[in-house]
């Protein structure tokens, strides 16, 4: 597999802090890998140093591309200066010799109609869509993005995760996503990098983390207590919801289940598996962490 | 990325919001000179007066333009671009003294222009000339000190008070030994030597036509131009950029 990029042992501090230790992980070459961490886990200080925009203390990262793209915190731009205007400076720093493609640029992201617009002016979702033409700009084989649902209507993020899937398989681009929007991450990543207090607690694929995500057995019975009674004497973990209402984490079948609690004169009434979603899975391995 | 520092300054309002300030000094000053006095004035009192506001200008500019790249954090998009820092930063620097040039040429001819048709040509283009070189330098060095610090600072609002509080200082210490010069002629090589330090009081002798010594003052300007660029480069290489 093609690395686009490999950390090793990264380390940081800010005083006393250690915001990072020893964070090694690689990202493959054509993936689109969720960042999930909590908030001050120390996702963005990462994204930083692999941006440029901060040195690690000690420990390495390299990079196997040309071209770079990124959002990290916030989009950047000169408020001043209108969308169309930033996007020229934006050509002109990267020494394009025409600015061929800003319209194009623009367009994708949906921001056609408001180019002669002063960017001062824009909503946060504007600003954000901005940010993302200018991550695009020169097809960067690898794009940063830090939390960058961060203020985009239903609609645009809709557009930013179909926009994302398509420069994945159509141009074979590598992203590397930060956000908070679990749910939503799931339905674009490939690949999962889970951090907590500066330390990379587990990596691995779409696939991975969908054996390891628990399934959960929806329960509604017609007496409470008996079927409570029942778990407890089988050593089954289960959590009350509602009233009447059981969720069953051990594994068991829902036959031996139906069974067992019918013989203790328990009816089940309804019966559905669901699986633990990414948001689960992840408080579930902090617990454990603990 | 030179070419987007140059358009990102003549693009901006400051660069004609400062040159505006300073024409308009200059204009006040001219007034003043012409009406105000009981003796007649000539062109040597008046073509470099209006630089004795420069600094203050020159703080206003370059913090802002400086500053402006961090306020809406475009300075993030040069560092993705694959630039180095260093690179960033001469590439500002080059931008504002071509900015701060322009600002003092323009002063300069407005000034001269009508300087010309008003007071007494008592002065020879010869010296116009020498006085115009050192005070170019002087604002080179205004315009290296303050894009030193606002690179540094990293914040528009924090540079621009800074830069401004530097300017007035640099001002008014300026104004207090000029003083001193003219009312005892001479003072010690101590002295003298700060003054001269100080580029405000390099603008006060260049506004006078009068300097102390041109060659100490050149190697001054340019002591402070390389001392400021090289530690805003090194500072700057280190500094973290939010």
């Amino acid at each position: 597999m093609i690395k686009v990029v490999e950390v090793n042992n990264i380390c940081k501090r800010y005083g006393k802090c250690n915001v990072l230790s020893d964070v090694s992980f690689q990202i493959q070459k054509g993936s689109i890998c969720g960042f999930v961490g909590k908030n001050g886990a120390g996702k963005t200080t990462m994204l930083r140093i692999l941006t440029g925009l901060q040195k690690a203390d000690s420990g390495e990262y390299n990079t196997f591309i040309d071209n770079l793209g990124a959002i990290v915190e916030t989009p950047a731009f000169y408020p001043e200066m209108t969308a169309e205007e930033n996007m020229r400076q934006l050509f002109r720093i990267k020494g394009r010799c025409s600015f061929d493609g800003i319209e194009e640029l623009l367009n994708t992201v949906g921001l056609e109609h408001v180019k002669e617009k002063k960017v001062k002016d824009f909503s946060l979702g504007m600003k954000q869509k901005l940010g993302l033409a200018m991550a695009l700009e020169g097809e960067p084989e690898f794009i940063i993005l830090d939390e960058p649902m961060n203020g985009l209507d239903p609609q645009g993020i809709i557009l930013l995760r179909k926009l994302i899937l398509n420069l994945n398989r159509e141009k074979g681009i590598t992203f590397l996503i930060s956000s908070h929007m679990l749910e939503e991450l799931t339905k674009v990543a490939t690949h999962y990098i889970f951090i907590d207090k500066g330390c990379i607690i587990r990596q691995m694929t779409a696939e991975e983390l969908e054996q390891e995500c628990k399934r959960t057995l929806c329960i509604t019975v017609s007496d409470q207590a008996v079927a409570e009674e029942t778990l407890q004497k089988r050593q089954i973990t289960y959590d009350v919801m509602q009233p009447y209402k059981l969720n069953i984490h051990s594994k068991i079948t829902i036959t031996d289940l139906v069974i067992a609690l019918k013989e203790q004169g328990c009816e089940v009434l309804r019966c559905y598996e669901q699986d633990e979603n990414l948001e689960e899975f992840f408080v579930s391995m902090l617990e454990e962490r603990v | 990325m030179i070419q987007a520092d140059m358009f990102k300054m003549f693009r901006m309002k400051w660069i004609k919001i400062c040159t505006l300030f300073m024409l308009f000094i200059a204009s006040m000053m001219i007034v003043m000179q012409n009406t105000a006095m009981d003796y007649e004035v000539g062109l040597d009192r008046v073509v470099f007066l209006p630089m004795t506001m420069y600094g203050i200008a020159a703080s206003v500019l370059v913090s802002m333009v400086c500053g402006s790249d961090y306020e809406g954090g475009f300075i993030r998009n040069k560092v993705f671009s694959g630039n180095r820092k260093g690179s960033i930063y001469f590439s500002n620097q080059l931008a504002n003294w071509a900015g701060g040039a322009a600002m003092y040429l323009v002063t300069f001819a407005f000034t001269l222009t009508i300087g010309l048709g008003m007071f007494e040509r008592n002065i020879s283009f010869d010296e116009i000339g020498i006085f115009f070189i050192l005070g170019f330098l002087t604002s080179m060095t205004y315009i290296s000190i303050f894009c030193m610090l606002s690179m540094l600072i990293g914040n528009k609002t924090t540079a621009a008070v800074t830069c401004m509080v530097f300017a007035f200082a640099m001002l008014f210490v300026g104004m207090y030994s000029n003083t001193f010069f003219i009312q005892n002629e001479s003072g010690s090589l101590l002295q003298e030597i700060l003054f001269d330090l100080n580029p405000t009081g390099q603008i006060a002798q260049v506004s006078a036509m009068e300097c102390l010594n041109p060659v100490r003052y050149v190697l001054i300007d340019i002591g402070w131009i390389t001392i400021t660029n090289v530690v805003g480069f090194c500072a700057f290489w280190h500094k973290e950029l939010k």
